[in-house]
């Protein structure tokens, strides 16, 4: 058949299992077994009766009619149910507590254990044991059992009840029952089935289904037929036995109520039977409907034939590839394909959903076959041999991908496939030099590099007087085919680029507008002068202590402005730090950044340096933060970035720091949080207090207009 | 995938009541109309032997009505037996009972298709309707009660897929409708199974990746589809030299940044890609070859079909703890090639979606963190899982150690269902218990002693800790795994 896409076998089973509502009932019962249940149906009542008759004939002679009406009764009840006890253990059935079996009923979190106890001289086992807890067992034959119905049978106990113990010999015997026999040596001339017309096939699969339906009902049927024939036959007998019969005497009312049933069946069967022949006779003396069925039959019969006529091997030997039909030992050769003379391998649409690989020939015409008529099992074996036989002949990659294994585990081809189908960017380049984005705002003068947020571009806005210079950031977002994912991915970008907007601050990089075009989303980005920490500390060495504290007490205005916003910024480093020739910092990059509220886990991108633990586990809080700006201290201090998920410590690579700054680091820099500084206002009253012990003091008027903007920190400097 | 195709039982009020005629009358059609014909055939011969041509004309009708009746019969039952919704890239195969209504020439390619369109009554899936408009004016109208639920997802994305200009958007509606049903009765949508693992596999990027069609190495590799981006790095499934299909990783680096250090990634990258191509293990994807086009370095991998540990782990939760052995002994057997080789190899990304399960119950080992390394050294930003690294391995001195601490948190992902929590020894059976305790309709089973004392000692953080090879690792693991086989 097409490859379908599987929907997922185990995924079904999963759902099944939460709902857990649903009875499950596996069959079983080899077909030995189900023979002799009609064997039963037919001949169980005299099997019974015979030996009850003469007890029956004692009962009358000293207790009269009603005892043999009782017998009769008793008789009939032991039947019905010795019967349907046997036809119920055709079938096992699992609901949400019980196991019904026949008539046994075994709750299943009562179940101890599966297992299956080897036999004296034997090699396999036979039976499976369903040990209770009480100590009763049940036992079912293995040989009864399909092997996914064994599989499915333990998989469902074991999902309504976990503790049960399965026994190992049943996993070997279900994974010997996994394993896919396929050929280990591949042989020379590889005979693969060809199905091109399934409809015989089916129509015999239908034809047995359907039988087998009959076979399990089937017994119950007859014993119904049965019953009052032997009935009737009995009651004859039991007259002719019983001692004292003086003919008329009585009359027993079940024995006549049977007799009667079995007359009107018979006459009933034998009418039908007459009346059927006879309209069929009428039926056919017409020539009209004669001739119209015979019409009928001979377009079926050509049909037939037509479908019959079909190649149903496919061989692929050391010359090529060949199509024969192949009937017992007859072989009628079709279609025929040398190696050397194929040139092209590639599928086609035919119609119908038929999917067809199609064989260009040097020579003569090209060959098609229909790919759903090789098993799908088969398929990587044609696809190897032709990749041995000619290794030079182009095969179409979806052809290539129709003809290997696949997973029927994966229910995600479907989706995969959608991206290949998804709307294509229009321009697959860099954005470059004159280029002009945004509606014809934005132009581009040259690309700045590739940043944590994409690649950056200088940028001209075109819209405003003096033509400002901008920094455009560009990120690529992927292109799906679903709207509703498509949104998501959207979403986003435009909650994160809101949250960049609604900042301001002198310390933060001012985001001036934000759109998407062409499935990439732009950021646009006030355009600063000045180097980044790093490059700054790279051409200038490790800064000074009194620099430091000027830049620190900076960075806790940052942070505290974020954190007073519930924003973590995740990505603190001295990569994103700007500094211009003032010394004043601004903090870049927000790709990383989400609001505290939102208590999603972001995925893990940044500089493990300047990360703490707690981050790694996806719970990153202010105190994230903390962390990455003493470990940016560290880095300004020594110009190495610190160890990662340890606590920092200066006073091993720079002993001229001085024991408080270096405190305030390691406190920064503490793995546990309780061990942290709490919030940056500490922060900043500590390195208050460190510039009150410092020789040098701080230049107030340079820490002054920072500050105005935030009475808060104002106060805690001059505190 | 030109042969792609999905595929629902549909249900149908009159085919169940044919059907249950057919079956109840199997007897006539099926036992006694060849016993019939068989006497019938039987009577033939014997009155062509007394030579009474004329009776024998005058029955052959009657023989050709059974026979006929017989094969109708089976016939018929055939054709209900397909009782599919196939939709392809070709059009929508309808059956041939729908609803109440019976129909041939069930193929409607999409160019005969106007618009497909949902009629939602009173905000529920099971209510609703999918109306089929057909180019003629026709309306062909199907019920979604009678498809499989889990289908309706499916049929709508291939729907949107196949035939994206013959969407109404009512179908967004039934769509937003049946996940919220999924939600609500805390089953896995279809919608949001997909939405997550395209969020896993495919990321912004800060380059442009390459598209389907584009040809590399002198025109001998040709990109089929992107299978995963992110960040600097994509996977694309590719052809080579018009035949097999590989897997392609790429690796683009940015062009500005530290000449120094994007010449020892390089090298490095180089180095390892050499190394592993000379591995040869069933358990190891084989590394084709590597080369470096356009400042973008590449490896080709070789194609491996199956679902990886974290699709596995997502569709059907935690897994049976013998499974887990088995595949458990598979990965440390190929982690000991690595390792013991003159020149250890180290994985440095073993993580669930590293690790594929292909169809024969074997695992392969893909991916290697060469590639993540590389960007890393190249660009000081890390990549990958946090949850499966160890801290020497974040500090930049991997060890052969760390693998064994990422194989302890993927034996954890797999027994427990979710990803360890970072820089921490995993505890199996608490994890468990609290995972159990969060919903119990998850049943659990819990991990034997000795297995979670495993995972727990590889998952030390202190890598002296831990099981210092994977020679100690691995007969432990064999003998737990046979005393729960065998």
């Amino acid at each position: 058949m097409w490859l379908l896409l599987v929907t997922p076998k185990k995924m079904n089973q999963e759902l099944m299992n939460k709902s857990a509502n649903n009875t499950v009932a596996l069959s079983y019962g080899e077909p030995l077994a189900l023979a002799l249940l009609w064997q039963k149906a037919i001949f169980l009542i005299p099997l019974w009766a015979l030996p009850a008759i003469p007890i029956f004939g004692l009962a009358t002679r000293y207790m009269g009619a009603p005892a043999v009406e009782l017998g009769y009764g008793l008789l009939m009840c032991l039947f019905v149910l010795y019967f349907l006890e046997d036809s119920l253990k055709r079938k096992i059935r699992i609901d949400d507590q019980n196991l019904f079996f026949g008539f046994r009923v075994v709750p299943i979190r009562e179940i101890i254990s599966l297992d299956s106890p080897n036999r004296r001289n034997k090699l396999l086992p036979a039976n499976i044991a369903i040990t209770t807890s009480n100590g009763r067992q049940l036992k079912l034959k293995l040989d009864g059992l399909s092997d996914s119905n064994l599989e499915s049978l333990i998989s469902h106990l074991q999902a309504r009840n976990s503790a049960i113990k399965v026994s190992p010999v049943l996993n070997v015997l279900l994974k010997a029952h996994r394993a896919p026999q396929l050929p280990v040596v591949v042989p020379e001339r590889l005979e693969l089935a060809y199905q091109d017309r399934p409809v015989v096939g089916e129509s015999i699969a239908v034809f047995r289904s359907t039988a087998g339906k009959w076979m399990r009902v089937g017994p119950i049927v007859i014993s119904l037929l049965a019953a009052p024939i032997w009935m009737s036959l009995l009651t004859n007998l039991f007259f002719t036995l019983q001692p004292h019969s003086s003919g008329a005497g009585y009359a027993l009312g079940l024995e006549q109520f049977f007799t009667q049933c079995s007359k009107a069946l018979s006459l009933w069967l034998y009418s039908i039977g007459q009346h059927t022949s006879a309209s069929v006779a009428v039926a056919a003396r017409n020539p009209w409907a004669t001739g119209g069925i015979a019409i009928c039959f001979s377009v079926m019969f050509l049909q037939l034939l037509r479908m019959l006529w079909k190649p149903n091997q496919l061989v692929a030997d050391s010359q090529g590839l060949s199509f024969i039909l192949r009937i017992g030992f007859l072989t009628i050769p079709f279609r025929r394909v040398q190696w050397q003379e194929m040139q092209r391998l590639q599928l086609q649409e035919g119609s119908q959903n038929a999917v067809k690989i199609h064989i260009e020939r040097t020579v003569g015409k090209a060959v098609e076959f229909n790919l759903a008529a090789i098993n799908v099992d088969e398929r990587a074996l044609l696809l190897k041999r032709i990749e041995e036989r000619v290794p030079n002949c182009p095969i179409e990659h979806e052809a290539v991908q129709s003809l290997l294994p696949q997973s029927d585990r994966s229910y995600t081809e479907l989706w995969l496939q959608s991206l290949t189908q998804a709307p294509e960017r229009s321009t697959l380049d860099p954005l470059e030099p004159g280029q002009v984005v945004g509606e014809s705002r934005y132009e581009v003068l040259h690309s700045l590099g590739v940043g944590g947020q994409g690649t950056a571009y200088l940028c001209r806005d075109l819209k405003t007087s003096d033509n400002k210079l901008v920094v455009l950031k560009e990120t690529l977002l992927p292109v799906f085919v679903d709207p509703i994912v498509r949104r998501k991915a959207l979403e986003g970008f435009e909650r994160e680029a809101k949250l960049l907007q609604s900042l301001e601050h002198s310390g933060i990089v001012q985001l001036l507008d934000f759109f998407v075009e062409d499935h990439r989303a732009y950021l646009v980005l006030e355009h600063l002068s000045g180097s980044n920490m790093r490059e700054h500390v790279l051409k200038d060495g490790p800064v000074t202590e009194a620099k430091l504290q000027y830049y620190a007490s900076q960075m806790c205005v940052i942070l505290k402005f974020l954190h007073q916003r519930g924003v973590v910024h995740r990505d603190f480093s001295p990569e994103n730090l700007i500094v211009d020739a003032n010394d004043r910092i601004k903090l870049i990059d927000f790709n990383v950044a989400q609001q505290t509220q939102g208590g999603s886990q972001g995925a893990i991108v940044g500089k493990p340096a300047y990360m703490p633990p707690e981050q790694f586990r996806g719970k990153a809080t202010g105190q994230s933060d903390i962390y990455a700006l003493g470990a940016t201290l560290f880095f300004l201090l020594t110009g190495q970035d610190p160890e990662a998920i340890t606590q920092s410590s200066v006073v091993a690579l720079n002993s001229n720091v001085s024991p408080g700054l270096n405190q305030i680091i390691k406190r920064c820099t503490a793995l546990q949080l309780n061990h942290r500084y709490q919030s940056t206002d500490e922060i900043a009253a500590d390195l208050d207090d460190l510039s009150g012990q410092l020789a040098e003091p701080l230049v107030e008027s340079l820490v002054e207009p920072l500050v105005e903007s935030n009475t808060n920190v104002e106060a805690s400097t001059h505190g | 995938m030109a042969d792609l195709v999905i595929k629902s039982q549909c249900k149908s009020w009159l085919r169940q009541y044919v059907d249950i005629f057919l079956n109840v009358t199997f007897p006539l059609w099926g036992l006694a109309a060849p016993v019939a014909v068989l006497l019938i055939v039987m009577n033939f011969l014997v009155q062509l032997q007394r030579g009474e041509l004329g009776n024998v004309g005058a029955q052959l009708p009657t023989l050709i009505l059974v026979v006929c009746a017989s094969l109708g019969a089976l016939l018929l039952k055939r054709s209900m037996a397909n009782d599919l919704l196939i939709v392809s890239k070709q059009g929508i195969t309808l059956p041939a009972f729908m609803g109440g209504r019976v129909g041939l020439k069930r193929h409607l390619p999409w160019r005969v298709v106007r618009t497909i369109d949902s009629a939602i009554v009173k905000d529920e899936a099971k209510h609703s309707r999918l109306n089929i408009f057909k180019e003629n004016g026709k309306l062909e109208t199907l019920p979604i009660k009678d498809l499989q639920p889990e289908f309706v997802e499916q049929l709508l994305l291939a729907v949107r897929m196949w035939a994206p200009d013959r969407c109404a958007p009512g179908l967004d509606q039934l769509q937003t409708i049946l996940r919220l049903g999924a939600r609500e009765s805390a089953q896995p949508s279809y919608t949001d199974l997909w939405e997550d693992e395209l969020s896993r596999r495919f990321c912004s990027t800060q380059y442009i990746p390459l598209e389907p069609g584009r040809v590399l190495r002198n025109s001998s590799l040709k990109i089929v589809r992107q299978l995963a981006t992110g960040g600097l790095s994509a996977l694309y499934l590719c052809q080579l030299d018009g035949g097999r299909l590989v897997v392609l990783k790429e690796a683009s680096i940015p062009a500005h940044g530290s000449d120094e250090l994007k010449a020892k990634a390089r090298e490095m990258f180089d180095r390892e890609a050499k190394l592993l191509m000379k591995v040869d293990h069933p358990g190891i994807v084989h590394v084709l070859d590597c080369f470096v086009e356009l400042d973008r370095n590449y490896m080709i991998l070789e194609y491996v079909n199956g679902m990886d540990f974290w699709q596995l782990v997502r569709q059907n939760g935690p897994q049976r703890e013998a499974d887990v052995l088995e595949w458990a002994v598979q990965i440390a057997t190929t982690l000991k090639v690595l390792h013991d080789r003159e020149q250890p190899i180290i994985h440095r990304d073993v993580t669930p979606d590293n690790i594929i399960l292909r169809n024969d119950g074997k695992v392969v080992l893909v991916d290697f963190g060469a590639a993540n390394e590389f960007i890393g050294t190249a660009t000081g930003t890390f990549v990958g899982k946090h949850s499966f690294i160890a801290p020497e391995q974040l500090r930049g001195k991997a060890t052969t150690q760390s693998d064994i601490y990422a194989f302890g948190c993927t034996l954890y992902f797999l027994l427990v269902g979710c990803e360890p929590e970072a820089f921490a020894t995993s505890n199996v059976l608490s994890a468990q218990e609290a995972a159990q305790a969060a919903n119990p309709d998850l049943r659990i089973t819990p991990t034997s002693a000795e297995l979670c004392q495993l995972v727990e000692s590889c998952t030390q953080l202190e890598a002296s800790d831990r099981y210092q090879n994977v020679s100690q690792l691995l007969p432990v693991l064999k003998r737990l795994a046979s005393q729960l086989a065998v």
